[in-house]
């Protein structure tokens, strides 16, 4: 029999709907049935970075024949131990469905997973982060010591040039070029940085790499530094990334001790080391200039450029800042050369996306997709909107993104087409909106977000939104003026035209958006005073019975949570001043007799 | 430096390269609104109101755009006016801005701004924020209420008093200047300097004691040198219907930025000593008052009358005072000294003594930010030199390597990077030092042997050893050499270091007047028959009281009532600083004017034709009286 092994997913999405849990249990169920000779528990159980369909955890794969459980509860361990692992037959009522209702056995012919292809998460799933010999496995360090060995640095900045591998933070400047920009100053000490300060709500691209795939990152700046003749490397991650700090810091310590860090690397006379930064979670910090301020230990306030990092960055020296995302992909690129990169995506973006699947959608979770991949098929690959309803749009780009809406649904997703369809790609959100989302709220929640982490520098980013979001609030409250949608465009334009960085230029993208492709919306809350999708509740009005259906059932009396209606004999009654419009007793009104600002 | 030719309004204008469009726009007249930028600070580039349209589509700073030939900017379009007012309404009404309640009504740049952008009627409402007014510290008031986050007094704070008082906390809204980590301003580590209120743009911080006294628009201006002590900081004197309002630097273009201290800025504004305004002579315990002339004659004949006259002078008046005072004194057979002056002539008789060169001594205190290490001798400069003891501060702050060396409390101790505390006398330490470098670099066996020998003087040979590898390392050091060192062997050895080492010496003493390094000057009796006092404005001095309790009869002349007076038998009034004319020499040997800013009050007009007229009591004549 082949020894098997059994992969659990541990990233952090994972470890709180219970993989510990998990693991423990399967632990237990190997000692039961004595199998601790066949499975010695250290090597047959691998905790694993995150896999990828965030939902169906906790989840874990058994190879060699890659079988697939998820939304394991504990008690089902027991069984995949007793008939998998010593019967070798799959428990198919185990398995996850397709959308056909067929169960699947394998992960790779998951639907989440079929559609995508991973470069950036190769690994992350696969192996165990915290084992520098796992990711040797994969070929580790490998591009690192052709490179470093077998390559100049010219030729490797060339590499990357023809890659064609735009940055993956957001603004999506070709990495090449920064490279080259920071190679050609004629300075002894060099930074490189890796931005790890992923602040966009909702995204957790390369919190998962960071954890899943420590080395990758490592050996992405190892290169990056050998390419522009810099010996030190800062990696920048929040503290609220408390796993992928543990994960880094294994990661660099394991390096050092092999060799693969430190001095006189692959005795080509190079030295490099790096350094763990942990930030305190600042939105601005995720700005490179920001960033260097804070690893310089002063405030996390953008700085104007020119000079740009790659000039004058850190401590005044020549600095290459990178995202993690951009620096999962240099490895393969060194591997597998930049032809092969440029066959995958399209030809104005090479290479693969990350995003984070989130909203209205059947599947949440991480989705790597080449580029050029339309909005709908991204929205196929995780499962389609959510409990059947309908789309209304995706929110991409995070604060400084904006939505697509239906009738761009064949958008391919690429740098220039997204910012034809008036979004960014930014680092990598991408929220589906059902049809009953209302978009105003959409708004406001993403301009609380930008004016409670406005750094504070400059009046228009600091004033200038908060105005912005007291308007949307305004005209959610019902006491929007007529005015209020030009105020709300006037402020966008002084913004977007003075304010100090890119946060702050871009912090009215999902008000402005909104109103590119939902501007009725906003004008039924200002003149209607209605909120089309009922989302806004002071806009709701108080329900009331149509007497002439109503059969006196009493069924609408049992849901209401306000104690609102009142019995008559003919027909029941809604006290207006007490409803609180939940609509609870619309939906189990069998006559239809009951509805909002109806007929009394 | 070569010529830019650029384009500005249609206007085309020529730059020096280096220069930023703002730069050059002012030296051209041309206007540009701002509120974060200030010529003695840094470029923050936060206020974004002085944006500009360059080549007609980008829009930037100009504080921070470097001018480049071939330029095209607008300063004035419809687009720029529409976003300046915008912003500023944005500042002005996100904040609790009312003028008519303001102390800086009138003196107010975000005031001005609104006036110029024609803003009187607005568009969104007041937000009325809740911040607290922190008025905990003596001399100012912090009210965020009227703050515009220009950040101009995080970075005065930081880049011109070296000293990282106050930060900005809070992100969004929230977000507000923060003193130290969060503390009360008159909790934290604060030099009360002032500076921050200086170059606020709004009344955000102000002065406690100028509080709606005037706008500057309102006083009379004099332009005067600071006597508080030998750095002579060049002042801008406000006053308004014969009263001080408030006192400003000026040298903002300077390296000091245009800062003050707490005894520069606020000293005369607080100090509300009683004025002497009559001669008070005092017999048998009896007091009665005299006239100015009765006055005179009384200590003429006093002082013709006796053998043994001690004149003392404070350090604090001006070149013509000390001058006049010390003929007075000389014509009478006084022995005549001045504060600081012992200090000065240890120092040139050590200087002699070991032939050490002029070359060692700096003429220009600045030079403390260049250099690679400062060995500072003496922290009491926080008090006493305090502009110096900033420009240590931004020294340190930026890899200059300072050791501090001091008997108490070590006053640079967030700043210092070897701070040694050792009581007097400091001398072994030096002397220890001296002797390795002549012998050549000793373990620190050797130097425990050596210490041990010299009596358990607490030398830490480890303290020795660093301070030897630090100067033989370095090429440009300077030690300093505070106030409070007035052993001639201390002075000796720091000396013979400095020759040893070729470093440079900057060495302080308490006259704020360096004229007394070219007066005569020289001991007192101890217990003379007559002391004569001449007090100036500084702190009460100890000598002087110890002089006046140990004469038989003691003369005092001063501008207010103090210790000093209530001991003295004959009490003569004088002007106070602010009603003086003349010069001083700051301690880089240059001459600077003393000008009058207020008119003397009281019977005393001229205290020069009062020694002149003191003198000619016994035949001697000299100046105005000669030439008549």
């Amino acid at each position: 029999m082949v020894r098997k092994e059994i992969l659990i997913c541990s990233g952090t999405g994972c470890l709180s709907a219970g993989s510990e849990e998990i693991e423990e249990k399967l632990m237990d169920e190997l000692w039961k049935h004595e199998l601790e000779d066949k499975y010695p528990l250290t090597r047959a159980i691998k905790r694993t970075g995150c896999m990828g369909p965030c939902n169906l955890g906790p989840m874990i794969i058994i190879r060699p024949e890659d079988t697939f459980y998820g939304n394991l509860e504990p008690s089902d361990v027991e069984r995949i131990v007793e008939e998998h692992l010593l019967r070798d037959k799959v428990v198919y009522d185990l398995l996850v469905e397709d959308k056909d209702g067929h169960r699947v056995e394998e992960f790779e012919k998951l639907d989440f997973i079929k559609g995508q292809k991973k470069v950036v998460m190769r690994d992350s799933g696969d192996i165990d982060p915290s084992s520098l010999d796992d990711y040797l496995k994969v070929e580790g360090y490998m591009a690192a010591r052709k490179a470093i060995m077998d390559m100049d640095r010219s030729e490797i900045i060339q590499e990357i040039k023809d890659s064609g591998l735009r940055g993956r933070g957001g603004a999506g400047f070709p990495t090449g070029l920064k490279w080259e920009f920071a190679a050609k100053e004629d300075e002894d000490q060099k930074y490189i940085v890796c931005n790890g300060d992923e602040g966009d709500p909702g995204a957790f691209m390369d919190r998962s790499v960071l954890e899943g795939d420590p080395h990758s990152i490592i050996e992405g700046m190892m290169i990056a530094g050998y390419a522009i003749g810099a010996n030190q490397g800062y990696i920048y991650v929040r503290a609220e990334y408390p796993l992928a700090i543990r994960n880094l810091q294994k990661a660099i310590r394991d390096a050092e001790s092999a060799g693969y860090l430190g001095e006189n690397l692959f005795n080509q006379g190079f030295d490099f080391n790096v350094e763990l930064r942990v930030g305190a979670g600042a939105f601005v910090c995720g700005e490179e200039t920001a960033l260097l301020s804070s690893i310089e230990g002063k405030q996390g306030q953008p700085k104007f450029r020119p000079p740009y990092p790659a000039q004058s960055g850190l401590w005044g020296k020549p600095t290459v800042i990178n995202n993690v995302e951009t620096l999962g992909n240099i490895a393969a690129i060194i591997i597998h050369g930049s032809e092969w990169f440029n066959s995958i995506g399209t030809e104005g973006s090479p290479g693969t996306k990350v995003f984070a699947v989130a909203g209205d959608v059947e599947n949440t979770g991480l989705i790597e997709v080449e580029m050029g991949t339309t909005v709908r098929e991204m929205i196929d690959i995780a499962g389609g909107v959510a409990d059947g309803k309908d789309f209304k749009a995706v929110q991409i780009g995070g604060p400084a993104g904006g939505v697509i809406p239906k009738e761009y649904l064949d958008t391919p997703i690429d740098y220039d087409s997204l910012s034809e369809a008036g979004t960014i790609m930014g680092s990598g959100g991408f929220i589906v909106l059902d049809e009953d989302t209302c978009m105003v709220d959409v708004a406001k929640f993403f301009l609380d977000f930008t004016q409670e982490e406005s750094c504070g520098k400059c009046p228009p980013c600091r004033l200038g939104t908060k105005r912005m979001l007291d308007i949307l609030e305004k005209i959610t409250e019902g006491d929007g003026e007529p005015e209020d949608i030009d105020k709300l465009e006037n402020l966008a334009e002084t913004i977007q035209n003075t304010s100090f960085c890119g946060l702050g230029q871009a912090s009215p993208n999902p008000v402005l958006s909104t109103l590119r492709f939902f501007r009725d919306e906003y004008e039924e809350h200002v003149y209607e005073k209605t909120c089309p999708t009922g989302t806004c509740k002071a806009l709701l009005k108080a329900f009331s019975i149509d007497k002439d259906l109503c059969v006196t059932c009493g069924k609408c009396v049992e849901v209401c949570p306000v104690d609102a209606i009142s019995s008559g004999e003919e027909s029941y009654s809604i006290d207006p001043e007490v409803c609180i419009s939940c609509g609870e007793c619309e939906k189990i009104c069998p006559v239809k007799a009951i509805s909002e600002g109806g007929k009394e | 430096m070569s010529d830019v030719k650029f384009n500005v309004d249609g206007k085309d204008i020529s730059a020096r390269k280096g220069m930023t469009v703002m730069e050059a726009c002012e030296e051209n007249d041309i206007d540009i609104p701002k509120l974060c930028q200030h010529e003695a600070l840094e470029n923050l580039m936060a206020c974004r109101l002085c944006v500009v349209e360059v080549n007609g589509k980008q829009i930037t700073p100009s504080c921070g755009l470097k001018v480049n030939e071939g330029l095209d900017i607008k300063t004035q379009t419809e687009k720029l006016r529409k976003y300046r007012r915008m912003i500023l309404e944005l500042i002005y009404r996100c904040e609790n801005h009312y003028c008519m309640f303001c102390e800086s009504d009138g003196d107010c740049e975000l005031q001005d701004l609104m006036y110029e952008y024609e803003i009187d009627r607005f568009e969104y409402p007041r937000m009325f924020p809740d911040w607290d007014v922190d008025s905990s510290h003596n001399h100012i008031v912090k009210d965020t209420n009227r703050c515009v986050r220009c950040g101009r007094c995080i970075r005065a704070c930081d880049e011109v008093v070296g000293n990282q008082t106050l930060n900005l906390g809070g992100r969004g809204i929230t977000n507000e200047v923060i003193v130290d980590s969060g503390v009360p301003l008159g909790e934290s580590t604060c030099t009360s300097c002032g500076m921050c209120m200086q170059v606020c743009p709004t009344g955000s911080l102000s002065n406690k004691h100028s509080l709606f006294k005037g706008n500057k628009d309102e006083c009379e201006l004099t332009k005067s040198t600071c006597l508080s002590c030998s750095i002579g900081c060049c002042t801008d004197v406000y006053t308004r219907t014969g009263h001080l309002v408030k006192i400003e630097g000026t040298d903002i273009d300077k390296e000091s930025g245009g800062q003050l201290c707490e005894r520069g800025r606020f000293k005369p504004l607080v100090d509300r000593g009683k004025r002497i305004s009559n001669v008070i002579y005092r017999e048998n315990g009896e007091e009665s008052e005299l006239s100015l002339q009765e006055g005179l004659e009384k200590a003429a004949s006093i002082l013709g009358n006796s053998n043994e006259i001690s004149a003392f002078a404070s350090g604090g008046l001006t070149c013509e005072i000390l001058d006049a005072f010390s003929k007075a004194m000389r014509a009478h057979g006084a022995l005549f000294d001045v504060v600081g002056a012992k200090r000065y002539r240890f120092e040139t008789e050590v200087k002699r003594r070991i032939n050490m060169i002029e070359g060692h001594f700096i003429n220009d205190i600045t030079e403390v930010m260049k250099a690679e290490n400062i060995l500072l001798y003496d922290t009491s400069i926080y008090n006493t030199h305090p502009v110096l003891a900033s420009y240590i501060r931004r020294a340190a702050s930026k890899g200059t390597k300072l050791i501090t060396i001091d008997a108490y409390e070590d006053r640079f101790w967030n700043h210092s990077d070897k701070s040694i505390t050792i009581e007097s006398p400091k001398t072994q330490l030096t002397r220890l030092v001296n002797q390795v470098i002549k012998e050549g670099k000793a373990s620190i066996e050797d130097l425990s042997r050596v210490s041990s020998i010299l009596g358990g003087l607490r030398v830490h040979p480890e303290d020795v050893m660093e301070i030897v590898n630090l100067l033989e390392e370095a090429s440009y050091d300077i030690i300093v050499i505070g106030c409070e060192i007035i052993d001639r062997w201390s002075l000796r050895h720091i000396f013979e270091l400095a020759k040893l080492e070729g470093s440079y010496v900057i060495s302080l003493n308490k006259a704020s007047n360096q004229y007394i390094r070219s007066l005569e000057t020289e001991g007192v009796y101890e217990e003379p028959e007559v002391a004569y006092i001449l007090a100036g404005e500084d702190e009460e001095n100890e000598d002087m009281i110890k002089l006046v309790e140990n004469a038989e009869f003691s003369i005092v002349q001063s501008s207010k009532k103090s210790e000093l007076t209530d001991k003295a038998d004959l009490v003569i009034p004088s002007l106070s600083t602010f009603e003086r004319n003349g010069t001083t020499i700051d301690i880089n040997g240059k001459k600077k004017e003393v000008e009058l800013a207020m008119e003397p009050k009281g019977e005393m007009r001229s205290e020069i034709a009062f020694f002149e007229e003191l003198a000619d009591k016994r035949g001697i004549r000299w100046g105005k009286t000669n030439q008549r």
